[in-house]
């Protein structure tokens, strides 16, 4: 999942369990969907066996996590998780497995341990490392004094402390958007941009986590670098910081040296299992690959990435294909912007018609819940012959929430009206993890992970093996009505006018 | 699960011991891991174990051994293993000493030093009180598990209703089952007028225990709240406590009990039997829907499941809900006394009934050959969370493994995770909202997978102990004087 709220993580983590206490999708089936077939619950049992007796998806992620290590859009790991893939999905023998290449603007590796002081009133060392997309620090690093920007819920509010912005360091932390909660993100990346055109000398991001580490916030948007050296600054050291600064002057210094490639080309992967009798029809099960850095990406996404991969080796043991083409993606780039996802729809604008679902798994490895559906009654209906099969699963639940509807790879897809499902699971340690250090193999429980990717698979191969389409594709009008009904329609509209969705 | 006189942490203090395999049994054949792919699926996507448990406990209710609630439940079985259309389905009666269900609610008063309500009902087993009560003054005995210290008590235990807590069963020696059943009858031979048990738990509420042998208590014994156990306990530090109590329980004598019985014929080997059982019977003050209602829904739905997938395995899995755990683990007893002479054609037995909480793996009782027998469905139970192993020994005998043990058949208890089970355990809040319908499942699979993958190996699951083995197995547990001591009195052979 992507960090797009400044807001950030202790809004959405207090956000979700709203969601949590109302599962029950909200409108009742028009007209009963049709049942799903003996034959078909015979697949699902055998495929759901496989993927808990076996857990594939708990093997996969252990490789990912483990050794290739943590994957930044574009680094060498990256490419090393790519080629991977593809010889997996080969060696599973899967149809049409190839890479589908697209162009990030930079990208972008730590290239020297971050490096940070209090100067005044006091020497001491500061816990923080560059912001992903940052440029590097000068050689000799910044230096200056620190000025919090308390309020930077409104342009107006930057603009009217500009003369206290010029020439510092700027220092922002999540009580810095308080008033700016429902703030497109695009806005907000401008506002950042602002301090810099203020005459600012440099970011501080003061939204790491306790235990004074990172915790990475990550590019604007579509690769492009941070106007300014940005710091990503532990929890303890930004609330030190700010009671210094309320007796006097404060003085830092950091400096960091990071890798930048301009115009860098990012695969995504895709392989196909082909349809039984309606080849040209597809379910498209997908992830992203690509990682933060600080941990492994083990919740974020290796779980997801690991499930694409689990479920495509359950259903070839299974040897009995769906009636449609299932095709398993894994996409780069989500972490800058689900840049991965949105190349992949608009080079496949034509094929959107014949997609009859986009699955999305990337919620870590808690226990699933169910479905997010983005407030599609439809979508909600359509699964109604599903949801009995995932009762034991613990994940028969649909989400009415649409905190999440921007944060991952379906949102390309939905926006252009293709019905779209999200994984929905717990997310009781989710945050703790995300984009942390701490995201690492340890954390993932085998067991929750097996119940996520088996709710994938079941619900996947049993829309794939529907005699009739899982759910209309939505005209424009429809999808803006969608968004409204589920408070996003702000956050839609600046993303398709920026150009970032479709 | 019976209760056992120790506490319910060192259960969870039971660290999973993974025994060395001294040599690898043989890895499943091909087609008995597509099986269990399939089955698994079965259980998990199409499971029955939640509905079965919810007509368990909602639909029936409580299900005191031989109440006309357990008649039903054992007539819903029969009649859902005939529909389910497995083979010998049969009830297998055995006598009761005695049936027991509660006719009034129970009546309690502190007398002096003041007058208050007391929250106490029947201890299960108790006989009635007298129509007009019992009243006299408490003695709290400081120690219940040595007869010279209960002597030496004598003269406050005459006349007086003898408060036993949780200090009482603490001090000195743990003793076994058997003393302290024993130290009861004392009591009453030393003219104790009745027993308040301060077994009850917060919120004033009764957790109930029972008899060992299925007979009627020694003296009328009733079970106190917590926290009316405690204020006794603070009022007799400054002056004598005087309280009354009243209770009418409808008592039958030498009453027919019925086990359930149904076969799904093995493929090659019939007469092998592999056994999934569970006992059917539950306390009164919840709905038994975890002790033991989850237990035996699992046994329907893994016949269920196993029925549906067509493919039976190699030898006879043998469903059986039994009655009178909770009075003595008195329906299993009756089985093996009855099958004695099958014995060795039982290959392995099966027990569920650790409640809902999501499984962990096997308890073995402390036979690391069964760890060893186990190693090849291990990597298949770790997507379940439940490839552990458990050597916690003092499980052996607090369900209906412990007349199979006995016989050195090889037996395996479902080992899960205990984090709501005491809270619940014989408590009014054993109820079906409890239930994880997820945990309860993984459960099930866990123990349906195991048992067909048993069941389906060319080869027999472990070796059958000899007695000299059994009396071995239990000294190296720990639990050699408890075995005796159950031995002694009569209630494992």
């Amino acid at each position: 999942m992507t960090a797009r709220t400044l807001a950030a993580n202790l809004a959405l983590a207090l956000a979700l369990p709203l969601a949590l206490a109302a599962q029950t999708p909200a409108a009742q089936p028009p007209a009963a969907p049709p049942p799903i077939s003996p034959e078909a619950s015979a697949s699902l049992d055998r495929l759901a066996g496989y993927v808990m007796l076996h857990n594939p998806s708990y093997e996969y992620d252990w490789q990912l996590a483990d050794d290739i290590g943590p994957r930044l859009t574009a680094s060498e790991n990256y490419v090393k998780a790519t080629d991977w893939a593809v010889a997996e999905f080969t060696r599973l023998g899967l149809k049409n497995v190839h890479k589908e290449s697209w162009t990030i603007a930079n990208s972008w590796e730590p290239d020297e341990f971050a490096s940070g002081h209090i100067l005044a009133p006091h020497q001491q060392r500061l816990h923080l490392e560059s912001e992903g997309w940052s440029p590097s620090t000068p050689e000799q690093g910044v230096r200056g004094d620190i000025y919090y920007l308390a309020n930077a819920g409104t342009d107006e509010a930057v603009k009217a402390q500009a003369d206290k912005i010029k020439g510092k360091i700027v220092l922002i932390d999540e009580a810095s958007f308080a008033s700016a909660k429902d703030t497109p993100f695009g806005v907000l990346i401008d506002r950042l941009n602002l301090i810099a055109s203020l005459g600012a000398i440099a970011q501080i991001n003061g939204m790491g986590a306790t235990q004074n580490v990172p915790s990475m916030l990550g590019s604007g948007y579509s690769g492009v670098l941070w106007p300014l050296p940005v710091a990503n600054l532990g929890l303890e050291d930004t609330l030190l910081i700010r009671r210094l600064l309320e007796k006097g002057p404060v003085t830092v210094k950091f400096r960091f040296i990071n890798a930048i490639h301009k115009q860098v080309k990012v695969d995504n992967v895709v392989a196909d299992i082909p349809g039984r009798e309606l080849p040209a029809e597809t379910v498209i099960i997908g992830g992203h690959l690509d990682s933060w850095n600080h941990g492994t990406g083990a919740q974020d996404n290796g779980t997801g990435a690991a499930s694409v991969l689990g479920i495509a080796q359950a259903v070839q043991a299974l040897n009995h294909p769906p009636r449609r083409t299932l095709r398993f993606i894994l996409f780069g780039g989500e972490e800058e912007g689900l840049l991965g996802s949105h190349a992949y729809a608009k080079a496949h604008e034509a094929d959107m018609a014949s997609t009859d679902a986009v699955l999305i798994t990337d919620t870590g490895s808690e226990a699933p819940l169910g479905w997010y559906p983005w407030g599609r009654d439809d979508e909600a209906a359509a699964l109604a012959p599903v949801q009995p099969l995932l009762k034991n699963l613990g994940s028969n639940g649909i989400s009415p929430s649409g905190e999440f509807a921007f944060e991952t790879d379906h949102a390309d897809f939905m926006a252009r009206g293709v019905p779209t499902l999200v994984l929905w699971t717990s997310i009781e340690k989710y945050f703790q993890l995300h984009h942390k250090p701490s995201d690492t193999f340890d954390k993932v429980n085998p067991r929750d992970l097996a119940l996520g990717s088996a709710t994938v698979a079941v619900t996947a191969y049993a829309i794939a093996e529907q005699l009739t389409p899982f759910a209309p594709h939505l005209t424009r009008g429809q999808v803006e009505e969608q968004m409204m009904k589920i408070k996003q329609f702000d956050e839609y509209k600046d993303l398709r006018d920026r150009g970032q969705i479709y | 699960m019976k209760p056992l006189l120790i506490p319910a942490l060192a259960i969870l203090l039971a660290a999973p011991l993974t025994a060395q395999t001294p040599a690898a049994p043989p890895a499943l054949a091909p087609e008995t891991a597509a099986a269990l792919d399939n089955l698994t699926g079965r259980l998990l996507i199409h499971g029955q174990a939640y509905e079965y448990d919810r007509q368990l406990a909602d639909g029936i209710g409580p299900r005191l051994t031989g109440s006309a609630n357990y008649v039903k439940a054992v007539d819903w079985a029969v009649a859902e293993f005939t529909r389910l259309g497995l083979k010998n389905v049969h009830r297998e009666p055995w006598t009761i000493p005695a049936t027991w269900e509660p006719e009034t609610v129970g009546t309690a008063s502190i007398l002096e030093p003041h007058l208050q309500r007391l929250h106490l009902e029947s201890e299960g087993w108790s006989p009635s009180t007298p129509e007009s009560g019992i009243r006299g003054p408490v003695f709290h005995l400081p120690n219940l598990n040595s007869a010279d210290a209960i002597r030496a008590e004598s003269a406050h235990i005459k006349g007086a209703i003898i408060l036993i807590d949780s200090d009482s069963r603490n001090s000195g020696e743990p003793a076994p089952e058997g003393v302290t059943y024993q130290n009861h009858k004392l009591l009453a031979e030393l003219g104790a007028l009745a027993i308040l048990s301060g077994t009850g738990t917060t919120q004033n509420a009764v957790s109930v225990g029972g008899p060992w042998d299925g007979a009627i208590l020694p003296l009328p014994t009733a079970v106190v709240g917590q926290e009316d156990s405690l204020l006794l306990r603070r009022l007799l530090a400054t002056g004598p406590v005087t309280v009354e109590f009243s209770f009418k329980n409808r008592i039958r004598e030498h009453v027919s009990i019925d086990n359930v019985i149904a076969d799904l014929p093995g493929r090659d080997l019939p007469n092998e039997i592999v056994l999934i059982g569970g006992h059917l019977d539950s306390w009164h003050p919840g709905t038994g829907a975890q002790d033991n209602g989850t237990g035996a829904a699992s046994v329907l739905a893994i016949a269920q499941a196993v029925t549906a997938s067509g493919r039976a395995p190699r030898r006879t899995l043998r469903f059986a809900l039994f009655g009178g755990e909770e009075e003595g683990l008195l329906g299993s007893q009756a089985y093996t006394r009855a099958h004695q002479a099958d014995m060795p054609s039982y290959d392995a037995v099966l027990i569920t009934d650790t409640g809902s909480d999501a499984p962990k793996g096997w308890m073995t009782l402390g036979r690391t050959d069964l760890t060893a027998a186990l190693a090849p469905i291990k990597p298949l139970l770790a997507g379940l969370g439940a490839d552990g192993i458990s050597n916690y020994p003092r499980i052996a005998f607090g369900t209906d493994d412990a007349g199979f043990l006995a016989r050195g058949v090889p037996a395996l208890v479902l080992w899960t995770s205990f984090d709501k089970y005491m809270a619940l355990h014989h408590k009014p809040s054993d109820t079906f909202d409890k239930v994880s319908q997820r945990d309860l499942n993984l459960g099930v699979t866990v123990v349906g997978l195991t048992a067909y993958a048993i069941a389906d190996s060319p080869q027999p699951f472990a070796p059958h102990l000899t007695p000299d083995q059994v009396e071995d197995l239990m000294k190296k547990a720990k639990i050699f004087d408890e075995f005796d001591d159950m031995r002694k009195n009569g209630w494992l052979y």
